[in-house]
């Protein structure tokens, strides 16, 4: 929550200050965000790939657990979808680029923003940041509702990190690891599908 | 797009390579990454009075994809709970 906060903080210094005309967007422009864009991707990747502790935890999981991070993704971009049909404005493959955010707002606005321009981008970063905070706020009638593995899928990529925290103490320990892997396969699936569908 | 994707590729590379050291200092770099695109984006939206314009617009509209999106994930993951309790009593556990 105090991660989201700091982002909103930074999001909204960054309008104010492109409101009051302080920094012109031209200055800074495609080239710094761009640059930034790489090193941020390229640290990413690191941090996937020096994490050993995940390959290991996956052995011990009920297989038909692993079906989890698809069922996340093929419901998140259904339910996209569905909305699309009732926003005149967007085609579906813009709502499906913001719902392949899955809660990991910073990397998917960012992405958003540079493919598709500003307005989808933030779109995208107000979507993802509230599926965080809706899944922080009502986790507990997720798992009255839809069952112990709810509140991991509203999590999304969000289920190894942030939201981690919440789900444990709503589905109980013995699902801490599939959390996390949870959030590791969906996380890992953002750059790919944000990408394909800002392409299509 | 796809520079960035093999940008991506080749961290993970150098991440598999580095997996013995400390990376701890990583997790903060990333966040003042991101701080710093975020704000980016913020003067591109603050200096862009379209966006402006219809910003509340923008929120109703994430707000409905929120919903459809978590509705439908959940339901999804409804369907995998249901499929796997009745089965429960022959798991190992």
């Amino acid at each position: 929550m105090k991660n989201s906060l700091i982002i909103i903080l930074f999001f909204a210094a960054g309008i104010a200050s492109g409101l009051s005309g302080l920094i012109p967007s031209g200055v800074l422009g495609d080239g710094a965000s761009r640059i930034a864009l790489c090193a941020l991707m390229f640290c990413v990747g690191i941090s996937i790939g020096s994490d050993s502790t995940v390959l290991g935890n996956l052995r011990r999981l009920d297989p038909r657990l692993l079906l989890l991070p698809l069922m996340t993704i093929t419901g998140t971009l259904a339910g996209s979808a569905i909305v699309s049909i009732n926003l005149p404005g967007r085609s579906v493959t813009d709502c499906l680029a913001v719902g392949s955010g899955f809660g990991y707002y910073s990397l998917s606005s960012i992405f958003i923003n540079e493919y598709k321009g500003t307005e989808l981008g933030t779109v995208a970063l107000l979507a993802n940041i509230m599926r965080e905070i809706i899944t922080l706020l009502g986790a507990p009638l997720m798992v009255r509702w839809f069952g112990k593995l709810a509140p991991i899928s509203a999590g999304g990529a969000t289920s190894m990190d942030t939201t981690l925290p919440i789900i444990v103490r709503c589905s109980g320990e013995e699902y801490v690891i599939l959390s996390i892997v949870h959030g590791f396969a969906v996380d890992f699936s953002v750059p790919f599908l944000v990408t394909l569908f800002c392409n299509l | 797009m796809l520079r960035i994707v093999a940008v991506m590729l080749s961290g993970i590379a150098a991440g598999v390579l580095l997996r013995h050291r400390s990376m701890r200092f990583l997790s903060k770099l990333i966040m003042v990454l991101v701080w710093a695109l975020l704000f980016l984006i913020g003067v591109e939206v603050g200096s862009d009075p379209r966006v402006i314009r219809h910003i509340h617009d923008l929120g109703l509209e994430a707000l409905l994809l929120t919903v459809g999106g978590l509705t439908g994930s959940m339901l999804a993951a409804w369907l995998l709970w249901q499929s796997i309790s009745r089965k429960r009593p022959c798991d190992e556990e």
